[in-house]
């Protein structure tokens, strides 16, 4: 887990990542309120297999849900189609949709 | 109808991403509280991506819904060819990211209204960034 630097000594890392990854570790650290390094010691401790518990946050799992799938038969099925098929859905499921597909 | 805001696709992102700050502009949006601007050349940048799936269509399909999305027109291609043809003789590359980026600031300058992004570092290595804000800023500023 992270360490407080207040009692080890440190070293200033610079890094060109991806662009994706960067916004959304920024995005998953702001829900979390952890500090982008906090996240980078957690991900390079469990790289090292330091620790082997993964990090708390789980910031690191792509497995996020998506439990508006759920809840309708239509579009589950809907969502096991290949990318492009047509679709579609009424006003209030696409407003249902928009708020929740990426809870 | 007027615009609010013009987004860019680092926005989506991170709303895809579940960013509270993201989700809080967006949904006032889908609420009908404000009209939120965005240029088709984003939607590139979000459908081109390698982790797109099945899921990712239906749930940005269904937020366009709510986005006021703005084609590239006649006028709007010429602006930012003219601004291209200004770096032409610099070290300076052109990305897709940046033809996106350039028809962000073309609309809000049209729409006279701000930009918000996650990224207005991007928009200042432009030499643009009059009317850039990030999205907690204009959290702060508008709702």
């Amino acid at each position: 887990m992270p360490r407080n630097t207040s009692d080890v000594s440190t070293r200033q890392l610079f890094a060109k990542i991806d662009e994706d990854i960067y916004i959304e570790v920024k995005a998953k650290s702001a829900l979390q309120r952890m500090t982008m390094r906090e996240i980078l010691e957690a991900a390079l401790t469990q790289y090292l297999s330091m620790n082997p518990e993964k990090p708390s946050s789980s910031i690191l799992s792509e497995n996020d849900t998506y439990s508006v799938w759920d809840q309708d038969d239509y579009l589950k099925i809907q969502a096991n189609q290949p990318v492009g098929a047509p679709i579609q859905l009424s006003e209030t499921e696409s407003k249902l949709i928009a708020k929740k597909a990426f809870i | 109808m007027t615009i609010d805001v013009i987004i860019d696709s680092s926005i989506l992102r991170s709303y895809k991403s579940g960013n509270p700050y993201s989700q809080k502009l967006i949904h006032s949006c889908i609420d009908e509280e404000i009209n939120i601007g965005i240029s088709s050349l984003s939607l590139i940048n979000i459908w081109k991506n390698e982790g797109f799936d099945r899921k990712s269509e239906i749930g940005f399909t269904s937020l366009l819904d709510f986005l006021t999305v703005q084609d590239l027109s006649t006028r709007d291609a010429m602006e930012i060819g003219t601004y291209i043809r200004s770096y032409n003789q610099t070290a300076i590359t052109i990305s897709n990211r940046d033809i996106e980026i350039l028809h962000t600031i073309v609309l809000s300058i049209s729409s006279k209204c701000d930009v918000v992004t996650e990224n207005p570092l991007h928009y200042t290595d432009l030499g643009y960034e009059y009317h850039v804000i990030d999205i907690q800023s204009y959290l702060n500023k508008a709702i």
